[in-house]
């Protein structure tokens, strides 16, 4: 009885973490998954080299016409999940019909940057030329640029943008020591790096869209039951009836033991 | 003279065997035999049912693709019309009863009712924006409403899966009504609920 209840909770469990991926989302198709065809291909072949050049963050672009209702930054979300991507990823999402963007990253992309950094290189960056200008080109390659520059100058890494996304000769040197402080410390808040933002302040001219924070993901980090859990909370509770068993048999065969020495009475 | 200690005497007890009443008996194997009976009904329609649901499943995922297509319109929309406009208070009330049958809240006869009134809906609204100037002057949005949108709407439209459902619904109520589907129903397995056509209700 036990253990039917014990298999019965077990399916449950199997049940209720099934239920939880019930969503399906697309089949990664490399580091840019343009569904909208709205890049060019200079675009994602720039997206693929600086990826290869740039170890510290491995950026991956994904571009819908819509999401059918979903909100941008759940989809998002789900998606760096659905796809695994690690701590050194950054998933882009645009939504070109919906004028929407959003943007997940791993936590060693966000520790890399000042606190609320990637919000700030969205509103520099991308906004403008995603919303207004509509060239999806120019706003993903200035994002990722923003981006990779934020992070190598934080890590001390080298990277070379030369002839990446239109430019001509741009290398971010190891050690640098100029550079704005908004890019490596953030010790007053969002007001103290907005103003010396590069970008325009976020405001209310597109009201159609809206800048989503980003998302941290922590490697070790784990949600709910994996099925891992579940097998050996399976195993555990099997070896603790086992022995139970064993033991109330053990207590019933010493009760039914006859004393040897009864019959010579 | 040693004396022998009788033998004890022996006291012999027989229990009487109680047997069962025959009436009793006879009762408690008309009452298993029934158990058995609904057991039996209810194993058999389940099976039945669970087809039945499985072809509403389907359906329902019919339903999802013309929600997503009508909130991808609704934004379109959104740019260029108020959301007072009828056009668009009629496509966001249909999105709204289709949705509350994919996420099971209704038994879908809204709903239904709403999907078959989508697509006119969907086409009127369509219509509307592609006449509209400033949609026409926005390449993306023009080519929003002229191609993708009622690309998606036709699609979406396809009343197939609601059909292939109803069917089933049908012939499962018509077993329902047997004397095991009787039983059946005793034990807690519930009509198909038959989702109307054309906008009539056929329950």
């Amino acid at each position: 009885m036990r253990r039917t209840v014990c298999f019965a909770l077990i399916l449950l469990l199997l049940l209720l973490t099934s239920v939880s991926y019930a969503v399906t989302y697309p089949a990664q198709r490399g580091v840019v998954n343009d569904d909208a065809d709205v890049l060019s291909d200079a675009t994602v072949k720039d997206i693929e080299k600086l990826n290869d050049r740039f170890s510290d963050v491995r950026f991956i672009v994904v571009t819908r016409h819509f999401l059918g209702g979903t909100d941008a930054q759940d989809y998002c979300d789900n998606l760096f999940k659905a796809w695994n991507l690690y701590e050194s990823d950054l998933l882009l999402l645009l939504v070109i019909g919906e004028e929407r963007y959003a943007v997940t990253a791993g936590i060693a992309v966000t520790s890399a940057l000042p606190s609320d950094g990637i919000n700030n290189l969205l509103s520099s960056k991308l906004r403008k030329a995603f919303i207004q200008d509509r060239d999806y080109d120019g706003a993903v390659g200035s994002f990722i640029l923003g981006t990779a520059t934020q992070v190598a100058r934080t890590n001390g890494t080298s990277l070379s943008t030369a002839g990446l996304f239109g430019t001509e000769t741009q290398t971010q040197s190891s050690n640098s020591s100029s550079g704005s402080t908004l890019f490596t410390t953030n010790l007053t808040g969002n007001w103290w790096n907005s103003f010396f933002s590069n970008g325009e302040a976020v405001d209310d001219e597109f009201p159609h869209s809206v800048s989503y924070t980003l998302y941290e993901t922590d490697n070790s980090s784990s949600s709910g039951f994996s099925f891992g859990k579940i097998i050996l909370i399976a195993i555990v509770v099997m070896f603790f009836i086992r022995s139970r068993t064993k033991r109330i048999n053990k207590v019933t065969q010493a009760a039914h033991h006859v004393d040897p020495f009864r019959k010579q009475r | 003279m040693s004396e022998q200690a009788a033998p004890a005497e022996q006291v012999t007890t027989t229990k009487e065997k109680k047997s069962l009443d025959p009436r009793i008996a006879f009762c408690l194997m008309i009452i298993m035999i029934c158990i058995a009976l609904c057991i039996g009904a209810r194993k058999a329609w389940i099976e039945k049912r669970i087809v039945v649901e499985t072809a509403y499943a389907e359906w329902q995922e019919n339903v999802e693709q013309r929600v997503e297509t009508g909130y991808n319109l609704l934004t379109v929309a959104g740019r260029y019309l108020s959301q007072d406009d009828p056009l668009v208070a009629a496509l966001k009330n249909d999105v709204a009863l289709m949705e509350t049958a994919t996420k099971g809240i209704a038994d879908g006869v809204e709903a239904a009712a709403a999907s078959q009134q989508f697509v006119k809906d969907a086409n009127a609204l369509l219509s509307a924006l592609s006449s509209n100037s400033a949609v026409m002057a926005d390449s993306r949005d023009n080519m929003y409403v002229s191609s993708m949108l009622p690309q998606a709407v036709e699609q979406s439209g396809r009343d197939a899966a609601q059909q292939a459902y109803n069917t089933t619904a049908e012939s499962f109520n018509k077993g329902m009504r047997s004397f095991s589907g009787f039983l059946a129903h005793l034990t807690g397995v519930e009509y198909a609920v038959e989702l109307p056509e054309n906008g009539a209700n056929n329950q």
